[in-house]
């Protein structure tokens, strides 16, 4: 919207927000249930190790959070494990490892992982957007370990979901919005979780570079701005 | 209730917390002050029901008791009562009136039971500590024009006030801090004994410009007292209270940035006055200012499609790579007039990306700006 502008505009800072990853903060849905009950049973899982799959935005890493604040889990991404810090990752007896992604790791850093947490029976809980049974991988140990992880999926959001999830973006931010706002919203939004994120993002960075409340008015122009961006591109 | 006060004494108190009392309220009461006799003499009370001012004066009191009248408007009487004038205040219990007397000059006033007056409870407070009313003062003072005026980020509106660890500090200190989302400001003073472990809290705007005023005597110690939803401030005979607002302030550390390697240094009154004659141009709604940064120059310039331009330059300490960018010229010139020496350094990084200001010999405060695109 800015850029297209000709009159000088105002940045805003990046203030970050918080986004809550407690247990009370996650949104409960059909498409999550499956997820939401293996946390809940811990530690009484199927296997010690689940992955647990799903596209952007579906509540991995917020059930990962909770994963960790109930198990005293350490957190780890994928493509920051090395194999010197297997040890010291599982030293808790329980791991997340977040974005678990086909080319995007070491590989005999993982096997070295699945094999000492199988070793000491710690219980590790995987994130990633594709199964991992479909990764193409060198090691060929490593793909069938992979392939015999049980995974639980995510489903996309539906409408209820995405309501409550633009409700949440908006509490995260501290941003008070009325209900028309969120019914206009979702009803011209792109139907995603990380859709609503950017969208929500979008309307936070221009609320606050123009210090104007988040109104409906406010959000369609941010909505239509943002999509005759994308538009262009 | 009957008591005789020193006009000046009176005059003072009700100037402290008539201030609180909003010109338009629903709620009647409200819009009173509270007396009341104590062992100290008179306290005056006022409240917003968010903000509360308690301040005792000395008083002769012939009889003890309490009553509520419009604030305002006992405010503006002994205001224009002679100075060092008597002034009597004595109930009327059948009639529900005060009277005012000094000299000739005799008011009645409608009263309101004091029993409908409102109580900010308090509550316990977790910590306590005292500190120099000057050095609070400069907290809130360098912080204080930050604070964002757009009410539906209320997180935003009022000073953070935490304890932290700092560079350059062997002990934790006192933080505050404030930003509307444009720029930031932050102070900071070694933290007082007592503070150590105290909820950071967010002290709101109005709440901030009362303690602006309170705190005149620079050399005074005053008892700041923090609970989680609460702050109260005493100082002598007035104690402040007021509620904290209830949010939760950004991680604003990330937006300070540490790696700006374009160092500008420039004389601040210089650098202040050109901004001030450039913008003269500037539309009202923009504001925008264009630096233009070479080796040892700073070139000054607004465009105005409606007014037209202006150009200054100024000779800078600038040695790293040309750039180019903008600032809106209100910002630039609320954060000189907060910097104490004379030589204003900027930390810039590109055109889009937060500048880092800061007085040249000062460390205990320092300004994040954020570019206008121009």
């Amino acid at each position: 919207m800015a850029s297209r502008d000709r009159a000088p505009s105002q940045l805003p800072l990046e203030l970050p927000s918080a986004p809550g990853f407690k247990r009370e903060d996650f949104l409960e849905a059909p498409g999550n249930a499956a997820a939401l009950a293996l946390l809940d049973a811990y530690p009484d899982w199927p296997a010690p190790m689940v992955c647990l799959v799903g596209p952007a935005g579906a509540g991995k890493s917020h059930l990962a959070a909770m994963f960790a604040e109930t198990a005293g889990a350490l957190q780890v991404r994928a493509g920051d494990l090395t194999r010197a810090g297997v040890p010291e990752a599982l030293v808790a007896g329980a791991l997340v490892v977040e974005d678990l992604a086909a080319g995007a790791f070491d590989e005999a850093a993982l096997f070295h992982l699945l094999n000492l947490a199988k070793e000491t029976g710690a219980h590790v809980l995987f994130t990633a957007r594709q199964a991992p049974s479909g990764f193409a991988l060198a090691t060929a140990d490593l793909a069938s370990r992979l392939r015999a992880m049980p995974t639980v999926e995510i489903a996309p959001a539906d409408d209820a979901l995405l309501a409550a999830v633009l409700v949440k973006l908006f509490a995260d931010r501290q941003i008070p919005v009325d209900e028309p706002t969120v019914h206009y919203l979702l009803a011209r939004m792109e139907r995603s979780v990380s859709g609503a994120e950017a969208l929500v993002g979008a309307i936070d960075r221009a609320a606050l570079a123009a210090r104007r409340p988040v109104t409906r008015a406010f959000a369609a122009d941010v909505l239509r701005a943002t999509s005759e961006a994308a538009d262009e591109e | 209730m009957k008591v005789i006060v020193e006009r000046a004494e009176l005059l003072k108190s009700l100037s402290h917390v008539h201030r609180v009392v909003e010109r338009r309220n629903t709620i009647p009461i409200l819009a009173n002050v509270l007396m009341r006799t104590g062992a100290g003499g008179l306290e005056l009370k006022a409240t917003d029901l968010d903000l509360e001012v308690v301040e005792t004066v000395p008083a002769e009191v012939g009889q003890a008791g309490a009553t509520t009248v419009p604030a305002h408007v006992l405010y503006d009487i002994v205001r224009k009562l002679p100075d060092g004038a008597q002034v009597a205040l004595e109930t009327s219990g059948e009639r529900g009136t005060l009277q005012v007397r000094a000299g000739r000059a005799r008011f009645t006033l409608q009263t309101l039971p004091e029993g409908d007056f409102p109580d900010l409870a308090a509550g316990e407070f977790s910590h306590t500590f005292q500190v120099k009313s000057a050095d609070f003062r400069r907290l809130v003072d360098k912080t204080q024009f930050a604070i964002s005026t757009e009410e539906t980020r209320y997180y935003l509106n009022g000073i953070y006030l935490h304890v932290t660890e700092a560079a350059g500090f062997e002990t934790p200190v006192l933080r505050a801090v404030a930003t509307d989302g444009h720029r930031l400001a932050q102070a900071q003073l070694a933290a007082p004994e007592g503070a150590a472990g105290m909820p950071g809290v967010i002290v709101p705007r109005k709440t901030v410009a009362e303690v602006q005023k309170l705190l005149e005597d620079k050399d005074a110690i005053v008892s700041v007292s923090l609970s989680a939803t609460k702050i109260r401030l005493a100082l002598g005979a007035i104690v402040l209270t007021s509620k904290l607002i209830d949010g939760t302030f950004p991680d604003y550390g990330r937006v300070i940035p540490q790696g700006n390697d374009k160092t500008l240094m420039v004389d601040k009154a210089d650098f202040a006055a050109a901004v001030d004659r450039v913008s003269t141009v500037s539309s009202e709604r923009g504001r925008a200012v264009k630096l233009s940064l070479s080796e040892g120059r700073l070139i000054l310039s607004v465009t105005n499609p409606d007014s037209g331009s202006a150009v200054e330059e100024l000779e800078v300490d600038y040695a790293a790579e040309a750039l180019d960018i903008g600032f809106n010229s209100r910002y630039l010139l609320d954060i000189t007039a907060q910097l104490e020496g004379d030589t204003a350094e900027l930390k810039l990084a590109d055109p889009g990306s937060p500048t880092l200001v800061r007085d040249s010999t000062k460390t205990d405060a320092l300004y994040v700006l954020m570019p206008m695109r121009v």
